[in-house]
């Protein structure tokens, strides 16, 4: 050992290793080192290197058999060769790479190297970040391989050029978004049971998703006329803008997932939420304002029902947050107390999590009708004297926004007072307000087999969203004296539970800020 | 001067096992501590607070000054923490295996490979630059987890049994390591179980049992504490039995009895005291031959307080 000649080379000092920097190692220096590492795995592994090759074998294998087959009848044998081929790089690229991102993520967990990841002081973003880029890399090296047979399939003819670069350019999509949603799944449970039995179903998922784009990329191929329609470009933008921001809350949720629980692990989300809702309304406007779709009224309602049923299902976990501040996030408040006062729904913590709720639930249906106003009225209602806002559609909307304080508030409140707000308690909580829709159908249900009643038992009764809400223009007539004298009292019993709680958040929102934080210890 | 390590009262419950219970105590810059304690005392649980790992139920802890409650993310820059068991990514080398980690720390250029260079060298790990990191064996594993925790320049290094699973020259290896790293102005807490290993490289030592720390202090007090309670043998050319009965009636001396031809007893004064002692005996006629107080070593510091004997 050389110790006492090498303690002054330690780091700071500069000793040896003085190797020349050119422009692609500094350019290297800014990549994301999990991404670096990764990749080099990869290289040394030749796990991707071999199953490369043999995909790429057996793809040629089935191109010559296929060709022997060939009948001289087929006039555009481009197709039949593309579907052959199409069939493994849907494989490879939305299946291969995304279980690989799966596997490579739960392998830190089982591996023990994640916790020298985070002792690296690499974030979490970083880290899901490194390996999603890994999945990136590995699908654009699989397209480019699979370019030439897919070249080949343009040559024999039969396949349309601009068929033939959006359905690729939709795979590539695809595996990136399923890559980043494997991520997430794994990043769920460090348990390494539960963690097999999500790989299986995440194998059983996907291997349908291959098989379901396998069909529909042949129905493009063969009915190339369909890409033409204007509507397959309205739709096709929109339909992207929804599952993007779907992927960016599964990179998101991993973030959380993954980091210190003293940290912000809630306003993300709920800053991703309100930007969704907002996306949600700006294209149910624009479809209104579009000629050629014409979003009718019905539409516009039924798209923001959609929406309070998306932000209920995220409003379950925002609402039975952990009350207080955490300890790193507490100095994060605004000092001005208005400015702290507004972006208080945007912190983390149970009762801001319902003011969260409150807020997005008011815009929702705000919007809703706002939009509305704008749209066709519906089109059984199309004469002249009922184009007023009176219609069925406005009280669907109406009550989605109850029933979403019902699934959320009520549930969440009630076992708040019973219950410890520990992780098993929220687990506990988050379970029960999942299921409180069945709840809210099946005690009612069990109420009436009891007394014998037929209406309860045949849960033709308010608790029934799909009795209130679909049906007839008179289903709600039906059920109104249930909404008001049932709903609406549960709704505001809900509110009232979370009204302490938000109180209790506005006056620590409103301390939060004084309190110096303890970095230095004063000694 | 800011402490290179403050822990502050902590406290982490797993279930109904309390496995730390309210444990304070600091290093200085350049302070090397053994930290000690049975199995399942509570050693890599406090390990794993001071590193972020694991957050405690009450109580703090700074390192270098910075709270792990408060900015973990700064504590993680300030130390270097080498668990006791730790995984490898398999299919890397041992350069860029360090490059990895050189890299998430956020070095870059040439700082970077300056860094690796002279982790490598202080290290030795040099020769085995490419090699594969499943190739290596335990000790070399062990080197280059601790050259991964020195990249950073931590004020702090945790090391939790280094020396297990070690041959003796690696051991020794080791040593030179950490007593290098404390002269470098580093803190180093490590534990072991081999008692004695820490004697000649720690400047002090933490004992700590069923979750309490049951002292901290100086190797050297520690040791001439507990030689305050010094077995002594003694043999003497007279009659033992009547020698027994004169040591049995002096000051200081504890439990006396008869070990074949000897006579052993505690002595519970100092070195001056024991001085007397044998003084005395000579002058009342009792003629000793042997008289040999066993040397306490990191043992009987361990045994003796584990046993809650000392304070
Ligand atoms: N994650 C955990 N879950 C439950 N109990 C735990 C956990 N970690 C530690 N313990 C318990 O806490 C106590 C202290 O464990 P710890 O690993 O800190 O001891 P140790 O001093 O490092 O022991 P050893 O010398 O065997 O490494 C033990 O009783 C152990 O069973
Ligand atoms: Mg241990």
């Amino acid at each position: 050992m050389t110790n006492s000649a090498s303690i002054e080379s330690l780091p700071g000092s500069d000793a040896h290793g003085e190797r020349p920097h050119g422009i692609f190692e500094r350019l290297g220096d800014w990549l994301n080192p999990v991404l670096v590492k990764e990749v080099r795995q990869a290289q040394r592994g030749r796990v991707f290197t071999v199953a490369l090759v043999a995909t790429v074998l057996i793809t040629l294998l089935s191109c010559v058999i296929m060709a022997l087959d060939l009948s001289d009848s087929n006039t555009q044998p481009g197709r039949s060769f593309f579907t052959v081929v199409y069939v493994f790089v849907c494989g490879a690229m939305m299946l291969v790479v995304p279980f690989q991102a799966f596997s490579s993520m739960g392998s830190e967990w089982d591996d023990h190297t994640y916790e020298m990841l985070v002792l690296s002081n690499l974030k979490p973003r970083q880290i899901v970040m490194g390996k999603l880029l890994a999945a990136v890399v590995q699908s654009a090296l699989l397209l480019a391989v699979f370019l030439p047979f897919l070249a080949t399939a343009f040559l024999l003819r039969g396949v349309d050029m601009l068929v033939l670069g959006v359905v690729l350019a939709l795979t590539a999509y695809a595996s990136v978004w399923l890559s980043t949603f494997s991520i997430m799944l794994s990043a769920v449970t460090r348990n390494r049971l539960l963690r097999v039995l999500l790989m299986v179903m995440l194998g059983g998922g996907l291997a349908s998703l291959v098989s379901g784009a396998a069909a529909l990329a042949q129905e493009f191929i063969n009915r190339p006329d369909q890409m033409a329609d204007t509507e397959f470009w309205i739709a096709l933008p929109q339909i992207l803008v929804v599952f993007t921001l779907l992927g960016v809350l599964a990179f998101v949720i991993t973030c959380n997932l993954l980091a210190h629980e003293e940290e912000n692990r809630s306003s993300n989300v709920r800053i991703l939420g309100s930007v969704a809702i907002f996306a949600l309304l700006a294209l149910v406007a624009l479809n209104v304002g579009l000629a050629t779709v014409g979003l009718p009224r019905e539409g516009v309602f039924g798209f923001s029902v959609v929406g309070i049923f998306a932000l209920t299902a995220v409003s379950v976990f925002l609402c039975s947050e952990p009350e207080r501040l955490g300890r790193r996030v507490g100095p994060t408040v605004p000092r001005r107390p208005w400015l702290a006062f507004l972006t208080l729904p945007w912190y983390p913590g149970g009762g801001r999590g319902a003011a969260y709720l409150l807020l997005h639930l008011a815009v929702l249906v705000a919007g809703g009708f706002a939009i509305a106003l704008f749209a066709e009225p519906p089109s059984y209602a199309r004469t002249p004297a009922s184009s007023s806002l009176n219609s069925e559609g406005g009280a669907v909307l109406l009550l989605s926004a109850v029933y979403a304080v019902l699934y959320t508030l009520v549930p969440i409140g009630i076992l708040a007072m019973f219950t410890r707000n520990t992780s098993g308690g929220r687990k506990f909580m988050r379970t029960i307000a999942f299921f409180s829709p069945f709840l809210y159908v099946l005690v009612p249900a069990i109420f009436g087999l009891v007394v014998g009643s037929y209406e309860l038992r045949s849960t033709r009764h308010v608790g029934n969203p799909v009795r209130t809400m679909a049906g007839s223009v008179s289903a709600f007539e039906d059920h109104r004296d249930g909404v008001f004298f049932i709903l609406l009292p549960l709704a505001l019993f809900g509110i009232v539970l979370a009204l302490p709680k938000i109180l209790r958040a506005v006056r620590e929102t409103a301390t939060a800020r004084q309190a110096v934080p303890v970095e230095r210890s004063d000694r | 001067m800011t402490s290179a390590l403050e822990i502050r009262g902590i406290t982490k419950q797993f279930g109904p096992t309390k496995a730390v219970d309210s444990v304070s105590f600091s290093l200085e810059p350049g302070e090397i501590c053994g930290f000690i304690g049975p199995n399942g005392a509570g050693k890599t649980t406090t390990m794993r607070i001071i590193s972020t790992l694991e957050l405690p139920d009450s109580g703090d802890v700074f390192v270098d000054g910075v709270s792990v409650l408060a900015a973990a993310r700064e504590v993680r820059s300030r130390l270097g923490f080498m668990p006791d068991s730790y995984g490898a990514y398999g299919a890397t080398t041992v350069t860029e295996y360090l490059d990895f980690f050189a890299r998430a720390h956020g070095l870059r250029g040439r700082v970077r490979s300056q860094t690796l260079a002279s982790v490598m060298d202080f290290t030795s790990l040099h020769p085995l630059a490419g090699k594969h990191i499943d190739a290596l064996s335990k000790g070399m594993k062990q080197r280059l987890c601790l050259a991964k925790t020195l990249l950073n320049d931590p004020k702090l290094l945790i090391l939790d049994e280094p020396a297990a699973g070690l041959d003796p020259r690696a051991r020794v290896e080791l040593r030179e390591l950490v007593s290098a790293l404390g002269d470098t102005g580093k803190a180093v807490l490590l534990s072991s179980h081999i008692l004695t290993e820490l004697a000649e490289v720690c400047d002090s030592v933490a004992v700590i049992e069923a979750g309490r720390l049951q002292a901290k202090g100086r190797v050297d007090e520690m040791m001439r504490a507990t030689r305050a309670q010094a077995e002594v043998t003694c043999r003497v050319l007279s009659d033992p039995a009547a020698g027994l009965r004169a040591i049995a009636e002096m000051p200081h001396v504890l439990g006396a009895r008869l070990q074949g031809e000897a006579i052993v007893f505690a002595f519970a004064g100092s070195d001056a005291d024991r001085a007397s002692l044998l003084a005395e005996l000579v002058r009342r006629g009792v003629q000793p031959v042997d008289f040999a107080a066993r040397v306490t070593n990191l043992e009987d510091v361990f045994l003796s307080v584990t046993k809650g004997t000392l304070q």
